[in-house]
């Protein structure tokens, strides 16, 4: 499909979708809703904030409550969602859709907002045709073109977009594609060649499988000192995480009428493993950093078959001091001071 | 010999000499123009220690709840935030030794990434006033001011004020004026109606997504239970509602007043691109001019709004 038919697409697509995608807004890249006559912005490295916020929102209304004359009134928040198009997604994103799944969508228990969402949304993904440096999806499973929880993948090679519908769900949004025709071979090699230079562009080398495996064995170390010790618990990481998935339950009540919301939230944060009794059992960044590190790398891959981290490197451009998940996973597949040695000067 | 060559050897005498048990100081990051939080306990890590613009991160944050002698290598901003701590008996005086110079200022990376509309920078090297950008497809040299923080080009304490009886000054400074006037964009707000400034308010912070990064990175920002974390009562609610918001951001603002020194790492912290500094250079802008407030520049002065004295501005009091 040719570049100058996206607007169209997208109308097309909204008399029966809502059309979320990226926008720019501020210097950034956000997933907002379309408007009927916005277009969104295709040519990014990747949005600031995951898209795990679509079906996972920041915060969420479970159900309402209201004591009315001694009673107490329970009304479950609309769980009912149109269906919609989420589109732009990078294939690590889309990667970490299906990673959150396996958290949400269990055999024995199943998240209901989250799901609905879910099996009402088409993903249409963006193949990475140009990685960052701070990339490393090579590492952990994922790529660059990868296709895990994509329904309509779409590649940008210059002049037009391929878009290759694997799934039923993406083959459904193909009809509202104006003028699509098949590739020429020129364009097919263009695709390849396009294909194989991003693949190579991303960090393949990070010795994952030997940090989870070490991970087994220096839970007492006082290497977590060391890790911990820039650590500021501000949150970012996680917020911006496409996998981090934890949350908390309040309520937000005016004298006889609440709220009960789930909101975001990050192990890193003191509260996070507060007791009622006082007692904390993670009371020092040391205990939350290594948690945080083991969760993501060792007790993901033995519950989910998969560390919970999809090389995106949000984390890496955004913590406010630099701490360096790879720099991490470096020092804890040495068992050295990897993160502390003298580096090279960029030239 | 630069100053980072001199700080070097400062720390080096410092733990050799044992008089601190840790310094903490900078070195060098993992992205262009970011340098990290580095914590040295032996001599010979005193070679991994940088002293240049991307040293970005206030270290006066990593005095809180920290036991034992500590030096500190930081520049003006954070040794009056490190003062201010030691003011308000977070950080005993007398462990803390801070080592310090002139500062040129500090590398904004926001404004690098909307100078190359988010096209990645793959090395980056400061030369004297210039940053020589490197990209997958492009070099360019530019001028070093035009990326600084703005509480850099408006800094009135590029040279840091010490005590040499406890620290060690490695460089003395000429006096140089702000390269920007003071709290440009913040005069501008002032000159609009309160609901124009309510409209901006609400505009800047409707992405806010309370991470917390700007209370965590600020040094300043030390209480174990912070007010918006209290559940008893909840003074602010977790579920992102535009109040809940602006309240934490309003209180913790209030909070900042004739305490903040204006270094600007709240802003920098802000994943989402709010400049929240606008709100605190605001507090310290109005804790100046009626109190004469300048927080961290007398060694043990008591603090501005932690005082009575009756010569107080007192217009707003019937």
């Amino acid at each position: 499909m040719d570049k100058g038919s996206i607007s169209d697409f997208i109308r097309n697509l909204q008399k029966q979708y809502t059309v979320v995608a990226p926008v720019r807004r501020r210097d950034l890249i956000l997933f907002d809703e379309l408007g009927s006559s916005d277009t969104p912005t295709l040519e990014f490295a990747n949005s600031k904030l995951p898209p795990k916020g679509f079906f996972f929102p920041r915060s969420e209304t479970l159900f309402r409550f209201s004591a009315k004359s001694g009673k107490m009134e329970l009304t479950p928040a609309q769980t009912k969602s149109k269906p919609a198009v989420l589109m732009g997604v990078r294939p690590c994103d889309a990667r970490s859709l299906v990673l959150l799944d396996k958290v949400f969508m269990t055999e024995k228990y199943t998240d209901t907002p989250y799901s609905r969402k879910r099996a009402n949304t088409t993903v249409v993904g963006m193949a990475c045709t140009d990685p960052r440096t701070t990339c490393f999806c090579g590492s952990v499973g994922g790529d660059p073109f990868d296709a895990s929880g994509i329904d309509l993948l779409m590649t940008d090679v210059g002049h037009g977009y391929f878009m290759e519908a694997l799934t039923q769900k993406g083959e459904k949004l193909l009809p509202h594609a104006p003028k699509t025709r098949s590739p020429t071979r020129e364009e097919l090699q263009k695709q390849g060649w396009i294909k194989s230079k991003a693949r190579a562009a991303v960090e393949r080398e990070l010795p994952v499988e030997q940090a989870e495996t070490n991970l087994e064995n220096i839970y007492e170390d006082d290497f977590w000192d060391r890790v911990a010790a820039k650590c500021l618990g501000c949150g970012v990481c996680t917020y911006l995480c496409p996998t981090c998935h934890c949350f908390d339950i309040t309520d937000d009540i005016l004298d006889s009428n609440g709220v009960r919301v789930r909101s975001w939230d990050s192990c890193v944060y003191p509260l996070f493993t507060l007791q009622a009794s006082g007692h904390n059992p993670r009371k020092s960044g040391k205990e939350r950093m290594r948690q945080r590190v083991m969760h993501k790398f060792n007790y993901t891959v033995k519950n989910n078959d998969a560390a919970f981290c999809v090389g995106c490197g949000r984390c890496v451009q955004d913590c406010p001091v630099n701490l360096d998940i790879r720099e991490v996973i470096k020092a804890v597949a040495s068992q050295r001071r990897a993160a502390l040695q003298p580096k090279e000067a960029p030239t | 010999m630069i100053i980072q060559d001199k700080i070097r050897e400062a720390v080096r005498s410092l733990l050799r000499e044992k008089r601190v048990d840790l310094v903490i100081a900078h070195e060098m990051g993992t992205l262009p123009l970011r340098a990290t939080p580095c914590f040295a306990t032996e001599p010979g890590d005193a070679e991994r220690i940088v002293w240049d613009p991307s040293c970005s991160v206030n270290l006066a944050a990593f005095l809180q709840n920290r036991k034992g002698k500590v030096g500190l290598v930081a520049k003006s901003c954070e040794a009056r935030a490190a003062l201010v701590m030691a003011a308000e008996h977070q950080f005993p005086r007398e462990n803390l030794v801070i080592l310090s110079a002139p500062c040129q200022g500090v590398v904004d990376v926001k404004k690098v990434q909307r100078r190359f509309g988010g096209r990645e920078i793959l090395a980056a090297k400061i030369e004297g006033d210039k940053i020589i950008f490197k990209g997958k497809d492009f070099q360019e040299s530019l001028p070093l001011t035009q990326f600084l923080c703005d509480s850099c080009l408006e800094c009135r304490h590029p040279n840091p004020v010490l005590n040499p009886s406890r620290d060690v000054l490695v460089e003395e400074g000429s006096p140089v004026a702000p390269t920007q006037a003071d709290a440009a964009k913040i005069i501008e707000l002032e000159k609009k109606t309160p609901d124009e400034r309510w409209s901006y308010f609400v505009d800047q912070f409707k992405d806010c997504i309370g991470c917390n990064a700007c209370r965590e990175v600020c040094p300043i920002c030390y209480c174990n239970e912070c007010f918006a974390d209290q559940t008893a009562p909840r003074w602010v609610g977790k579920s992102g509602d535009a109040s809940d918001v602006l309240v934490f951001h309003l209180v913790r603002t209030l909070h900042m007043a004739g305490r903040c020194v204006d270094c600007g790492a709240c802003s920098r912290a802000c994943p989402m691109n709010i400049d929240v500094r606008m709100l605190t250079k605001k507090m310290e802008k109005d804790a100046r001019e009626l109190f004469a407030a300048d927080p961290g520049m007398k060694e043990g002065e008591a603090e501005a709004l932690a005082t009575f004295s009756e010569k107080d501005p007192q217009e707003f009091i019937m």
